[in-house]
């Protein structure tokens, strides 16, 4: 069992940086790592051949030339989740955002395209859905995120894109059915419904972005006067930096969007069009033209009901990877490290926190390889370009502890800006990709 | 600052690859203009139109900027702050860069044949 009041000394471990760990304060983490590999014969697993998955085969590939490397994953093509929002309020075509995995898949990697529904930790050991065994030396888990949909009561994930119902988080073949039903609301009005859930999703940016976007959609239809939007956040707040939720809401309020905080997405009634939330005041139902539903979001089953997962603490409740959240080794299991949504860490479940996390578990994980202790220090940073309207957006860039860290100084995260909005239409994918090569 | 210069690197191979049909026109263009050019026997360096190529890189710059807020599906209303500023006129003053590298060779030609 796993407790956050077992975590081995993290405190201590700052102070026993070895030198790939200065270096990494010094000049970066690709620069720390660059010259880091291992001869071993050691065979790695990795689950998940998204985001993070994919960045360490790749990494590993080059690091460990004598290793077998075996990455397990059903999905292809994958997607480009960051691309999601783009194609549900309508500028980018969903074929945009599917990536044919084997065009990066290593070589050398064997791709079992099946599911893992077991892991066997003590054993060193996984199964897959087709129940072959798999046995492993080391272990990463990157399976991403599970949406519970069920949770909400009445919802029906088929139903996306009909009736007024819209969910960007899904797909992109569900992204594109959003986009018909914000179409159809953008221009013909009516009341819309936008929600956020209380526990932690990936890109928390995204269900403001699809507001904002659609404010933006109804001004162009010049709509304004018969589509209204009201946003409910479970949370005491729409975004965890004080100054960006303000921001926010006061930027809304401006368009006439009220924010109903603590406001929870319970359950909906599909064919008459009703969502029913729990409240301080207890439960409101509300009738809506447009319901755009953003999933409560947990660690996948097999993550969940392994040994795996947090047992106590703040991420036991979504059951997420119990991981040290400065080495991103797993709490027990120190032959196992996890990277992107799955881990039970604070804030980070973006591709931004896969780009510099990916690379910092390689490195621990050859040091383990070679019997040592992990060096390297994650300090959780994590990013969101909060699009704020077409051709406009706020790059917001931050750690574990909410400081603000811009990877470029010269771009203030404060302001709503042209570049930003670059950055994130042009220059995010591109910068994906390489991503997945083990780049950047 | 590693980080960076890394990131960056990539970045724009990745954005490069990602518009790989303009890419590859643009050095399809380069290779047949700077090939005439060497195959005219005429010189590669030309003061004059050096001069003249500048003048119209200095053109096309503000057309460019005026243009890419648009190509980037947003407009010249939301560059907004310094970094904006800065980074368009770079942005734009690449784009006349290559505009220069197409035009000057074409230039070469025609102002020694004039
Ligand atoms: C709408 C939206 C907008 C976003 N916008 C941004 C943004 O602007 N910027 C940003 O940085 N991030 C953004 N993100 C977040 C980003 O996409 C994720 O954080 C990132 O993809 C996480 O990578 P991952 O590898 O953990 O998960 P994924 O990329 O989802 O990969 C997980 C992989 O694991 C596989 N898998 C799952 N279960 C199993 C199993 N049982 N067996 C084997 N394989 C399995 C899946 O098939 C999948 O291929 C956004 C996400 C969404 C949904």
């Amino acid at each position: 069992m796993v407790s956050k009041d077992m975590r081995p000394d993290a405190g201590r471990r700052k102070f026993l940086f070895g030198s790939a760990a200065a270096v990494a304060s010094l000049a970066g983490i690709e620069s720390a790592i660059a010259g880091m590999r291992s001869d071993k014969s050691v065979h790695v697993v990795i689950i998940g051949s998204g985001a993070a998955g994919m960045a360490i085969a790749n990494r590993l590939n080059r690091a460990l030339p004598k290793g077998k490397l075996t990455v397990i994953d059903p999905r292809a093509p994958s997607y480009y989740w960051p691309g999601l929002t783009l194609v549900a309020t309508g500028l980018w075509p969903e074929s945009k955002t599917l990536i044919d995995t084997a065009d990066y898949m290593p070589a050398r990697a064997e791709w079992v395209k099946e599911s893992v529904k077991v892991i066997d930790a003590a054993n060193n050991s996984v199964q897959t859905d087709t129940g072959r065994n798999i046995a492993y030396d080391y272990l990463v888990v990157a399976p991403g995120v599970e949406y519970d949909y069920a949770a909400i009561e009445g919802m029906d994930e088929k139903a996306i894109g009909t009736n007024g119902l819209a969910s960007v988080y899904h797909s992109p073949a569900k992204a594109t059915a959003s986009w018909t039903a914000i179409h159809k609301f953008v221009n013909e009005g009516g009341q819309g419904i936008y929600t956020m859930p209380s526990t932690p999703i990936r890109c928390a940016g995204a269900p403001l972005k699809m507001t904002f976007l659609t404010l933006d959609r109804i001004k162009q239809a010049g709509t304004q006067a018969k589509a209204k939007i009201d946003f409910h956040s479970a949370l005491g707040n729409v975004f965890s930096l004080p100054f960006f939720s303000d921001y926010t809401i006061n930027r809304w309020k401006e368009d006439g969007v009220p924010t109903h905080l603590k406001s929870d997405l319970k359950a909906v009634d599909l064919g008459a069009r009703k969502a029913r939330f729990a409240t301080g005041q207890g439960d409101v139902e509300l009738t809506y033209d447009l319901l755009h539903v953003v999933p409560p979001m947990r660690a996948p089953a097999f993550v969940r009901d392994s040994e795996l997962s947090w047992k106590e603490g703040n991420f036991a409740e979504g059951g997420w990877l119990a991981v040290d959240q400065g080495t991103l080794q797993h709490m027990d299991f120190k032959n196992v490290f996890g990277c992107g949504d799955v881990n039970g860490t604070p804030r980070g479940k973006t591709a931004a926190t896969v780009k510099l996390s990916a690379p910092l578990v390689v490195a621990n994980l050859l040091s383990v390889i070679e019997g040592k202790e992990p060096e390297l220090i994650f300090n959780g940073y994590t990013s969101c370009p909060l699009l704020t309207k077409f051709g406009s957006a706020m790059l917001v860039e931050f750690d574990y502890e909410g400081n603000l860290t811009p990877t470029f100084s010269f771009i203030d995260p404060k302001k709503e800006s042209w570049f930003a909005w670059v950055m994130k239409e042009q220059m995010l994918k591109p910068t994906y990709l390489k991503m997945l090569e083990g780049r950047v | 600052m590693m980080n960076n210069i890394n990131l960056s690197f990539w970045m724009m191979i990745g954005w490069l690859q990602a518009n790989m049909t303009a890419v590859v026109i643009v050095l399809v263009l380069l290779v047949a203009l700077y090939g005439a050019l060497i195959a005219s026997r005429r010189g590669l360096f030309n003061g004059k139109a050096f001069v003249c190529g500048i003048g119209v890189a200095a053109v096309a710059w503000p057309v460019f900027a005026a243009i890419l807020p648009s190509l980037t599906g947003s407009s010249l209303a939301e560059v907004s702050y310094s970094t904006d500023y800065v980074m368009l006129g770079l942005m734009s003053a690449g784009f006349a860069g290559v505009v220069f590298l197409l035009v000057y060779p074409l230039l070469v030609m025609m102002l020694k044949k004039g």
